[in-house]
């Protein structure tokens, strides 16, 4: 009876079974696959076991795309929750026209990374960007990016992070709305200070979606693509390369599918263990504050 | 424990007043309970005092300290919200401890302060847990709790009970006099129930538009109203209206009467013969039967009978289709649709514009 109706639903599940096999289950697979293969155009796949995972991680460009994927995300992320917070208390306190800033604070959101790549690489042109000529006018130095691999990074990450604000933000801000104002009311009565009431009051109870916003950043910027590719493509000499663009490059570039897809695999495991650790914080936390 | 003192006390939020000049003078050791309809104005004057909330004009002396313009934590002052508003990441232990580790108190004098707080309102077991892990009673105790701790010169308490079911309401009720007894401290109550008003009170403030409407002690507002909108509010069920017109007047009583009652001498306040008046009775003092020799009487179709146990209520139309509301502590034989007629003791009645 039982089996019954299992063979009965397995119908109407079917679609998103194979949609999940199609789109998600089976390219995993292969990649996997691949992974353990030299693979190229034109010559059949070998067995190479885990040769291509000793390859790319023994790979100075890829330790270099690590690197700076890891300053990318350590830099970007942290300075963003930063500026995210201090603008969602900002907007909290009452700001006035905060409709028409918010408007303003969320509209890079809405912008094509594409569109806002070749807007910064505009404004920031060496020669005649306009934010270039502010800095030399203020007498700072200009950010010479498409030549100095540093500078690069800083403008890849300034980028980034005025990309993704908004997403930071607006969690922030939502969970900052939601604690009540009696609460702030109750601290002021108690004695607490503005700034006591910011530590003991509204980082505590923020806690929760302070995680969440890191968790996803964390996990967004460890696969930053196009803000690199579309403002260096990796250089000067792979010297701005993340680890995506260094799997680009090995698929695309050099053909060597095998590499490329030990490569993807090292990401994907990455990753995980970052959302391992954070969904392990995040649940002590809840628990900690248990509604 | 500190006295107050309300002086010309003003507050407008934009064009709009809200407080439109409170006096008012609070004894030290005091229960002052606000009350009010909503929009009153009873919570901004709670806000006010407690410091939540500028004043616009006028001073408040706390403890004979001039507080206009002192943040809340320099007034001594502690305050009960209606919502309650524990700090949900702490334990009952920090979220009542929390104003004294603020101002650095030595570990073990908070350790005492706390745990004779926990003592005084028997919850002692509930130290270790998270207010989402308490009930709404409990979490109003912590919140009491929390301004026990503090040893504050006035308890400021906001609606503190509208939260709860009508049982643990009166339970609560009958703790915070209690607290008020053991405690002897300053205590300014906001409340819209004048039933929390009349029992808890020693002196009763009510307020109608941003204005004192009158202060007294309860059975004082109940027996000696000073205008409709006292006389309206204190009571249930509340008082009746009878438009009457002034015959004559004799020192201090007036004569009045109606269409549907001949004429009584009921004490009077600025009335002169001719004058359209009010004729407030209390729905208590109409006692069923006929009128003897100079009392009132009031008679009609009886529209609504109401048998609450204790007492039984009753409406009546009178012959000028007035609604007349009696409360008669017997259960008597009457039935919708017949008639009554009910008498009264015009010293129990009064007269207002």
């Amino acid at each position: 009876m039982r089996l019954n109706k299992i063979t009965e639903a397995i119908p109407f599940l079917a679609p998103v079974q194979i949609l999940i096999l199609s789109v998600i289950v089976i390219p995993s697979l292969y990649v996997i696959w691949l992974s353990l293969n030299a693979s190229s155009f034109g010559q059949s796949a070998t067995f190479v076991g885990l040769d291509n995972y000793i390859q790319v991680l023994s790979d100075p460009a890829f330790l270099r795309a690590l690197g700076n994927t890891v300053m990318i995300v350590i830099f970007a992320v942290h300075l963003e929750l930063a500026l995210g917070l201090g603008m969602a208390l900002l907007f909290a306190s009452g700001l006035p026209g905060r409709r028409v800033l918010l408007v303003a604070v969320l509209a890079p959101y809405a912008v094509s990374e594409v569109i806002a790549v070749a807007m910064w690489r505009f404004l920031f042109d060496p020669d005649v960007g306009p934010v270039t000529a502010m800095l030399s006018w203020l007498g700072l130095p200009m950010l010479d990016w498409s030549f100095e691999p540093s500078h690069a990074l800083i403008m890849i990450g300034l980028l980034t992070i005025w990309l993704h604000l908004p997403f930071t933000f607006i969690i922030l801000y939502a969970a900052r709305l939601a604690i009540p104002k009696d609460l702030y009311e109750a601290a002021r009565i108690d004695g607490a200070t503005p700034f006591d009431a910011f530590k003991k009051v509204t980082m505590p109870l923020l806690g929760p979606a302070i995680v969440v916003a890191l968790l996803f950043r964390y996990i967004f910027a460890f696969r930053i693509f196009s803000e690199v590719w579309l403002m260096t493509q990796g250089g000067p000499a792979r010297s701005t390369e993340v680890v995506a663009v260094y799997l680009y490059q090995e698929a695309f570039s050099y053909n060597a599918f095998g590499t490329a897809a030990a490569t993807a695999w090292i990401m994907v495991l990455a990753s995980l263990l970052l959302a391992t650790g954070y969904v392990f914080l995040l649940r002590k936390q809840v628990a900690g504050n248990a509604h | 424990m500190a006295s107050l003192s309300l002086a010309g006390l003003k507050k407008s939020f934009g064009a709009v007043d809200v407080i439109k000049g409170v006096d008012l003078e609070v004894k030290d050791g005091e229960f002052v309970v606000f009350v009010g309809p909503s929009g009153c104005g009873k919570s901004t004057l709670l806000r006010m005092i407690a410091g939540l909330e500028e004043i616009s004009g006028g001073e408040l002396h706390i403890g004979g300290r001039l507080c206009n313009d002192l943040e809340p934590r320099e007034r001594e002052i502690a305050m009960v919200f209606q919502s309650y508003a524990l700090y949900p990441h702490m334990t009952v232990y920090d979220n009542m401890g929390f104003g004294l580790s603020l101002n650095k108190t030595p570990k073990t004098e908070l350790d005492a302060r706390v745990r004779e707080a926990a003592r005084i309102l028997k919850m002692e077991h509930l130290l270790e847990r998270k207010p989402s892990q308490l009930s709404g009673g409990q979490r109003q105790r912590v919140a009491i709790g929390r301004a026990i701790v503090r040893k504050p010169g006035v308890f400021l308490f906001d609606e503190p009970l509208s939260n709860l079911d009508a049982a643990l309401r009166v339970d609560m009720r009958m703790e915070l006099a209690k607290l008020h007894r053991e405690l002897g401290a300053t205590m300014i109550y906001v409340t819209h129930d004048q039933i929390e008003a009349m029992t808890l009170a020693d002196k009763i403030v009510v307020l109608d538009g941003g204005l004192v409407q009158q202060v007294g002690s309860p059975m004082e507002l109940y027996k000696n109203p000073v205008n409709k909108f006292v006389a309206g509010f204190i009571g249930a069920p509340k008082m009746n209206f009878l438009p009457v017109k002034v015959q004559s007047v004799q020192g201090d009583m007036a004569s009045v009467a109606s269409e549907a009652m001949g004429p009584i001498l009921v004490r009077s306040r600025g009335f002169k013969s001719g004058d359209s008046a009010l004729l407030g009775i209390r729905p208590q003092y109409l006692k069923p039967g006929k009128a003897a020799e100079g009392e009132g009487s009031i008679g009609g179709k009886i529209v609504l009978v109401e048998r609450l146990g204790t007492e039984t209520i009753i409406a009546i139309d009178t012959p000028a289709n007035e609604r007349v509301v009696a409360s008669v502590p017997v259960d008597m034989e009457l039935s919708f649709g017949g008639t009554a007629e009910f008498q009264f003791a015009p010293a129990s009645a009064h007269l207002f514009h």
